[in-house]
């Protein structure tokens, strides 16, 4: 892992020379939209109401529960990408609670099921230091292939068998890096492309997304995009980035609109608090500003080392949000972290003062 | 011929009621939507401009270094210097493979849904208006909404013959099954086809905008994906795509923002480099990118390249009063009139001239409607020159031009004047229609004005001189020929008026032609004559200002001369400075004389119709509506769109009289709907044309220009009128 992350880091500063002003950016997008939260979360739902998506608002993970039963109440199967946020309210035990089957739609996360113990304390690569043969093991568990077969062919039967469940499902479900207020747009970025496809096939989308992720502007939200690029992976962009505004629509015939045309009917937009407001309201907001980069494992050897066992992201939101919703012991004054390269100006002192005030 | 052609299509176009019926259906929604969006984001128009005049000017050095991040990321991409060269790339590709497409301009400037059928292939397309237009075998009508023209009923026979079982005409039911129908198209697919909104630079990526989401789908579901593009579509930076996206959605179709936006990298791939020896994951695993070179150099290389900065967003469509009238006739691949001077780039001037290149009015509403600011209306002059100085002109107006250029209308016109009553019939005030129809721009229902018994200049003779003159307010009054020749009394009202405020008015008997008429034919060496007969006898005499009626006149003047006569030693900065004396009479009445409101009555109800030349050339709108307001009794009352062309366009009404007259039906509707007694304005050529149009509707409207409408209030200081 840590040389991964050294690659990672590597790349990192050598991107930086190319965009100098890339952390201020982000550092003053990030301050303006946890300033300004509430009259984001209020602009937020008008434009989301705006352009046809159903729109909920939930309070903790216990509402999210209740909301996303009685939207899938009657679903047999769902389909999903990987989100932090559906793991944080327990999305696949809800599910499972109801007797919906969860059908994944990202590789490498069908990996880590597979593997058996990912490593869910990092924002972004759950698994690390993994061979071809255990990527083969785990995706041949997943097909239930026996006997000798090529990764192309064994990658395309997954690949098949991926596409026919989100072909099958109603109901696709994500979250979202960034819903932006101007609009109603959702964003996602990514690099497999099963989000594009998990939430552009079945009939239904349905997104959760913490009020951490609102922001002010489209543009904003494709420079957080980048940024959390530069920063995470060393690259300069995320392979995929969709900006989502509601359900598909089309005027084609004698200009009269219809719904779910090619993509979704209905789009359902879940903004979760679940603590959020309240690390704003214990004037422990700064945490918030945090984009989730991982930025700060290639510097700091401890998070780098405990997000092997952690259940809950190591990143500071991360460890912010676990603390506040009872997820994470309060920690020890022991908590060491170096100094680390933030895009949004936090710093390990800054944080770990921070993270030792928040009360659960 | 191209003129046969043309004739043909307008014919075919005006005739074509469904697609008016569409056009007008999506045009009356978009238009008031495009409006108020793009006000919302005043910004957003200059940064575009800025984005693509740096893209274009710095496209040697952008394309191979976009070629290089594509590559880099693992799209394999042809730069094709020919259109050949494309169909051959994409047809080995395809073979004869089931391919969906969504919409592409630049698949279509090649033809390649044609190419991929003669091979074999199937082409689906997955827009729901162009999968209408393909199971009808129509041709899109509008750029966006290309089977607006198809009613409802139809599109149910299609779909139901598509799917085999009887479909109810209901929006729901239709969009389910083509929805249903695409779809397995969708997952069969080899191979999807798309265009391209923006090429960014610098991370080697497209993005694509839509409403439906069949772009997501034909870029996400098959295994290959084709990606086709102009390299002007190439930009710098990821942030720029955006900014192109947004001005898309809001001059095409007054959006904020398109339901879908996606930005594609490359061939799908993991986060985690461990994976990479799987290849691609969940989306398409070969990416293929395809520049078209051909017609972009040369438009650089002959200075078309503002042509370049379109986005394809359709803003000048919602505005162009020859594309409401004729819709998809007017143009040829690329629709309107930027889409006449991209084809004499990537095509030929040739097929320019097929696809419309006379036709455009010069009303310049697509000017201000463009998400670029690019003057079409300037492209397509310099491409109307280029043809004649080829290829000549036709000889009748060959030799109409050479006569104006000689300045022998003055000499024509008085003998013509007392044979009027044989060849026209009077209709009153002035006016009358021809006995007979020589030719097509003047059929024997047409109201034409009538040559006056005297002209101009000799009303002039006539006048008592003017007493006091102000210091520092001497101008020149440029009549025109329609007052020199048809309306002196308008000239008349006009003196009245500043002579009133002690303004010492030089006038010119002998004027020649402002040129425009031979202008918008492409006669330049005529037009420089006329120009260089007048600049050099207004310099002779020392002007505070130049004043006209005739904004059409006064814009020639402003931006026609100097430039006509730029390599003239003697007559170049003559003409620069006459040029910035030039002036409306409503300009200068409220902004130099600062003229003081009548106190003589006039009871009446009148609407303002913006001339084209006044509002968007020289830019002058609230100067006329100040001064009709300041005259008591008169209630002022706005049409719906003031400044829509009224279909005059001078020679374009003699060339393309039913083309004239349908646009200018709609803003008689207008001017009928206020109940106004008078239609004023501020330009004579409208006034004919819309006496004309009023007369076939029975309307009561009487045209009037404001300098009659002020004369009428002042001629009675301390009376009423009516």
């Amino acid at each position: 892992m840590s040389r991964r992350l050294e690659q990672i880091a590597s790349c990192r500063d050598a991107l930086l020379k190319d965009y100098p002003d890339m952390a201020s950016r982000a550092t003053a997008i990030r301050e303006s939209a946890v300033a300004n939260l509430p009259a984001l979360a209020e602009k937020a739902k008008q434009s989301l109401t705006g352009k046809k998506c159903i729109v909920y608002q939930a309070k903790d993970k216990a509402e999210a529960a209740t909301i996303l039963r009685s939207i899938l109440q009657n679903q047999e199967q769902v389909v999903r990408t990987y989100s932090k946020t559906l793991r944080e309210i327990g999305f696949d035990e809800l599910m499972s609670a109801q007797g919906t089957v969860v059908n994944l739609s990202r590789i490498e996360e069908i990996v880590w099921a597979g593997q058996g113990s990912p490593f869910l304390g990092h924002p972004r690569l759950p698994q690390w230091d993994l061979s071809p043969q255990e990527i083969e093991a785990a995706l041949r568990k997943f097909v239930s292939f026996q006997g000798e077969v090529s990764p192309k062919r064994l990658k395309e039967t997954v690949y098949r068998r991926i596409k026919e469940d989100i072909l099958r499902c109603g109901y696709g479900i994500t979250s979202a890096d960034s819903v932006v207020a101007e609009n109603g747009v959702l964003v996602l970025p990514e690099d497999e492309g099963d989000g594009r496809a998990v939430s552009n096939l079945p009939y239904h989308h349905v997104a959760v997304a913490g009020l951490d992720k609102l922001t002010w502007l489209a543009e904003d939200a494709v420079t957080l995009a980048q940024t959390t690029a530069v920063y995470g992976m060393g690259r300069n962009t995320p392979n995929y980035c969709s900006l989502i505004a509601g359900p598909s629509r089309t005027a084609d015939i004698e200009f009269r609109m219809a719904y779910g045309m090619h993509g979704p009917k209905e789009v359902h937009v879940i903004l979760l608090d679940n603590g959020r407001s309240a690390l704003r309201d214990q004037g422990l907001g700064g945490l918030l500003k945090c984009i989730d980069c991982g930025s700060c494992y290639s510097e700091c050897a401890a998070l780098a080392a405990k997000c092997k066992w952690s259940e809950v992201v190591l990143t500071p939101k991360g460890m912010a949000l676990g603390l506040v919703q009872g997820r994470l012991a309060p920690l020890s004054s022991a908590l060491a972290m170096s100094d680390f390269v933030c895009p949004v100006g936090l710093d390990a002192k800054g944080v770990v003062d921070m993270l030792t005030q928040v009360k659960c | 011929m191209a003129e046969g052609t043309i004739k043909e299509k307008i014919r075919a176009g005006l005739h074509d009621e469904s697609a008016r019926v569409g056009r007008d259906r999506a045009l009356g929604v978009i238009k008031p939507a495009m409006k108020k969006m793009t006000a919302s984001y005043p910004d957003l128009r200059s940064r575009l401009t800025a984005v693509k005049k740096y893209s274009i000017d710095h496209l040697q050095q952008l394309l191979p270094q976009t070629v290089k991040v594509l590559r880099d990321r693992g799209w394999q991409v042809l730069v094709a210097d020919t259109p050949q060269e494309a169909l051959d790339y994409i047809g080995k590709i395809v073979g004869k493979g089931l391919v969906v497409k969504s919409k592409t301009n630049a698949g279509k400037e090649i033809n390649v849904p044609h190419y991929l059928e003669d091979q074999g292939a199937k082409v689906v397309e997955t827009d729901l208006g162009d999968r209408i237009n393909q199971l009808d075998g129509g041709v899109p009508s509008h750029s966006l909404a290309p089977a607006i023209h198809v009613p409802i009923e139809r599109v149910a026979e299609l779909f139901s013959k598509e799917v085999g079982e009887k479909l109810e005409p209901e929006l729901e039911a239709l969009v389910t099954a083509a929805r249903k129908s695409l779809r397995k198209y969708l997952e069969q697919a080899d191979v999807g086809i798309s265009g391209a909104n923006a090429v960014i630079a610098e991370t080697g990526a497209i993005i694509v905008t839509e409403n439906e989401g069949n772009i997501r789908a034909v870029t996400s579901i098959p295994r290959i994906h084709i990606a086709i593009a102009g390299v002007e579509k190439i930009v710098p930076k990821l942030l720029d795509g955006i900014a192109v996206v947004k001005a898309a959605a809001a001059y095409g179709v007054g959006q904020d923002i398109g339901t879908y936006v996606s930005v594609i990298s490359g061939p799908s791939r993991f986060e985690n480099d461990d994976f990479a020896f799987l290849g691609a994951a969940q989306g398409p695993q070969e990416l293929h990118m395809v520049f078209l070179k051909p017609g972009r150099e040369k438009a650089i290389a002959d200075d078309y390249k503002e042509t370049l900065y379109c986005i394809n967003c359709g803003s000048c469509l919602n505005f162009c009063p020859v594309y409401s009238a004729i819709g998809e006739k007017y143009g040829y691949k690329y629709l309107g009139g930027r889409g006449t001077v991209f084809t004499a780039m990537h095509a030929s001037l040739e097929k320019a001239e097929e696809a419309g290149l006379s036709l455009c009015i010069g009303c310049k509403r697509c000017e201000e409607a463009c998400a670029v600011e690019m003057q079409t209306p300037g492209m397509i002059a310099r491409l109307r020159a280029t043809a004649v100085s080829e290829k000549g002109l036709p000889w009748a107006r060959k030799t109409m031009f050479e006569m104006l250029a000689a300045n022998k209308l003055p000499r024509y016109a008085r003998l013509a004047e007392p044979l009027q009553g044989i060849a026209t019939k009077a209709s009153g005030e002035g006016t009358a229609k021809p006995r007979m129809s020589l030719f097509d721009g003047l059929p024997t229902d047409r109201l034409v004005p009538l040559l006056a018994p005297e002209h101009f200049s000799d009303l002039v003779k006539k006048r008592k001189p003017a007493t006091v003159a102000r210091k520092g307010h001497k101008v020149g009054f440029f009549a025109g020929c329609l007052v020199n020749f048809f309306r002196p009394d308008l000239g008349g009202s006009l003196l009245d008026v500043l002579e009133r405020e002690g303004v010492e008015v030089i006038t010119f008997p002998d004027e020649a032609c402002c040129g425009i008429p031979a202008l918008t034919s492409g006669d330049e060496s005529d037009a420089r004559k006329m120009a260089a007969v007048n600049v050099e006898m207004l310099s002779q005499q020392t002007l505070d200002q130049l004043i006209f009626l005739c904004p059409t006149c006064a814009s020639t003047a402003k931006r026609e001369w100097p430039r006509l006569l730029s390599q003239d030693s003697r007559l170049a900065q003559a003409a620069n400075t006459l040029a910035a004396k030039v002036m409306d009479i409503s300009e200068y009445l409220v902004k130099v004389v600062k003229i003081s409101p009548p106190q003589g009555k006039v009871n009446c109800k009148v609407t303002y119709h913006d001339p084209c030349h006044l509002v968007r050339d020289l830019k002058i709108k609230d100067e006329p509506r100040q001064l009709i307001n300041s005259i008591p009794g008169v209630e002022m009352v706005e049409m719906k769109e003031p400044d829509s062309c009224c279909g005059f366009g001078g020679s374009f009404s003699l060339f393309y009289y039913d083309l004239s007259r349908k646009i200018n039906d709609d803003k008689v509707k207008q001017i009928m709907e206020t109940g106004a007694d008078y239609v004023v304005t501020g330009c004579p050529g409208c006034m004919v044309h819309l006496a004309d149009g009023i007369s076939h509707e029975n309307g009561r409207q009487k045209p009037m220009h404001v300098i009659e409408l002020l004369a009428k209030a002042y001629n009675q200081d301390g009376g009423e009128n009516q």
